[in-house]
């Protein structure tokens, strides 16, 4: 029999995978910054209601959060708002890691200069299209990662 | 309280071809490069598909539309296999790679295993075609984005297998494939020994460029785990004309590609139409071909499946702390019945007829192993697959005695 395992090793393997937990661990996020935070619409700036919010991607960078409406034309979500926010120029959670090294190796590979990461770590080379997906998520934000 | 007699009759579903009794040919063609804005389709999330039909309503039309490549292999696929056959699609857009996808740390096709309740037994993985990706092409004539992802695909094979005890296979396609300057050489598959890999090498559209997925992808779904998929016997496959970066297959061609572990498409002399040459994975070893690993995977995930439910169960030992003979017979018994009742029953392994006990599986617990100390159970198990008809050689002579 082939690749035989018991449940020591299931646990074993699944931690040292770590990105589904840390997929829940920034969904979780998200979705905290988008209860908690508000834009302050003359400052730019993140405000955090509750102070013992965690600390979410993005929150230390001081770049504008922007707010579009959703420009689809297929019909669906077409009234969802998106936030479009920069990434971090430091990555600090698991998530922040991860999308920096997809930006990576598609800046390598690809002419894009600009990629936008939905709240389920799709990047788009368009950030209509990003749009267009986080309109179907829950979590709405979109993460910019412009080429270094 | 009593209650009232009552008859009550049930609607039971799905023995209508709306759904298969088993998973067996359950796959998920995973394309990479769509267009969002003129369709329903959502990146990352798997679409379960029935009939082609199911892609009209996601807006998805076949010529010259933007997601036509999508259309064009799911018609392919159900030029194979019959309507009603599920097959899951998910779509990416065209910044991830095939590796990328096929990461085990990165949540794409993970997460669409996952959520898909491990169900799927192979993943089919294409990319549009993209203006000016040939410049990828390496020297063996390969592009460099599937030859990449033989690594990857082969450790998300073993992701599913060791991690989730749901093993699956993954087949690439060789995006832009080409025979570079006539040399007729390609790079040599098997020394990746990715035993859960294959490549399939061969366009029936000069329009999409894109390798025949869909049509092998189909004929996977209807095929049972231990019929070859090249099977003659089943049936040319449904396509006009087969070629490789624009100029039609030929004999040369197949042999080739078939002597380096892809799979590929053949014309058979006094048969019409294409055949699937061989079933070829990227590996020397005995699970080298997709027949023998679909077959060892169904044995695995029925044998765990009854396994599992034996974890933390009391083991009655003898006094040296080795199993009792009995529990370790009757052990291996319903092991080999589980395997025998949903394989060898449905034809899938190989027995000998004029054995009654014979039923093409072998469990064998090591009697030996003090359980007491150790709390193990070691067994083997062995299945016995089909020997295939690859190389048919006959000498052909007279009957007249001198």
């Amino acid at each position: 029999m082939e690749n035989k395992n018991n449940n020591t090793n299931v646990s074993e393997t699944i931690n040292q995978q770590g990105t589904g937990e840390s997929t829940t661990e920034t969904k979780t996020d998200n979705t905290a910054k988008r209860k908690k935070t508000q834009v302050s619409a003359d400052t730019g700036k993140a405000k955090s209601k509750n102070n013992n919010s965690k600390q979410t991607k993005g929150g230390d960078n001081s770049g504008v959060d922007i707010t579009i409406q959703n420009e689809g034309t297929s019909g669906k979500g077409g009234n969802a708002e998106s936030t479009v926010i920069p990434a971090p120029e430091t990555p600090q959670t698991t998530a922040d890691h991860t999308r920096a090294r997809i930006a990576a190796d598609i800046f390598k590979r690809m002419t894009h200069e600009t990629v936008f990461f939905t709240a389920d770590f799709i990047p788009f080379g368009d950030k209509n299209d990003a749009v267009r997906h986080a309109a179907n998520l829950s979590d709405k934000t979109i993460i910019e990662h412009k080429k270094q | 309280m009593p209650q009232l007699p009552y008859v009550n009759i049930n609607y039971d579903n799905g023995a209508i071809a709306q759904a298969v009794a088993s998973n067996d040919g359950l796959l998920c063609i995973a394309v990479i490069g769509f267009d969002s804005k003129s369709s329903y389709l959502e990146a990352g999330k798997p679409v379960l598909l029935t009939c082609v039909n199911d892609l009209v309503s996601l807006r998805v039309n076949s010529g010259y539309e933007p997601n036509g490549h999508i259309f064009a292999i799911v018609e392919d696929f159900y030029k194979e296999a019959p309507e009603g056959t599920r097959v899951y699609l998910v779509v990416y857009p065209d910044t991830l790679s095939m590796s990328g996808i096929l990461a085990t740390y990165d949540p794409y096709l993970t997460e669409v295993f996952l959520k898909t309740k491990k169900e799927i037994r192979g993943f089919i993985i294409a990319r549009k075609y993209n203006k000016g990706d040939e410049e990828g092409r390496n020297d063996d004539g390969m592009h460099s984005e599937p030859e990449q992802a033989i690594i990857h695909a082969q450790q998300f094979g073993n992701w599913t297998a060791q991690t989730h005890n749901a093993p699956v296979f993954v087949l690439l396609e060789n995006y832009l494939f080409s025979f570079y300057d006539s040399s007729l050489e390609t790079g040599e598959l098997s020394g990746y020994d990715c035993n859960r890999v294959g490549l399939i090498t061969g366009c029936t559209s000069w329009y999409y460029n894109n390798q025949a997925v869909g049509l092998v992808a189909g004929r996977i779904a209807v095929t049972p785990v231990h019929r070859h998929i090249g099977r003659v016997k089943t049936g040319a496959i449904k396509v006009d004309s087969i070629s490789i970066d624009g100029t039609p297959i030929n004999d040369n061609y197949s042999q080739i590609l078939t002597e380096n572990h892809h799979i590929t498409f053949r014309s058979l002399a006094g048969k019409a139409g294409f055949f699937i040459a061989d079933d070829c994975l990227c590996s020397f070893d005995d699970y080298c071909s997709l027949t023998r690993r679909r077959t060892i995977d169904k044995a695995y995930r029925i044998a765990y499946a009854l396994l599992i439910e034996e974890l933390n169960d009391e083991i009655p030992v003898n006094g040296d702390g080795t199993m009792l003979e009995t529990y370790a017979t009757a052990f291996e018994q319903s092991v080999e019945n589980a395997i025998a009742l949903n394989m060898t029953r449905n034809g899938e392994l190989s027995v000998d007829p004029s054995d009654a006990n014979d039923t093409g599986v072998k469990c064998t617990v090591d009697r030996t192993v003090n359980v007491l100390a150790t709390n193990q159970i070691k067994a083997t198990l062995r299945v016995r697959p089909f020997g295939y008809a690859k190389y048919i050689d006959v000498l052909l002579g007279f009957t007249i005695v001198q």
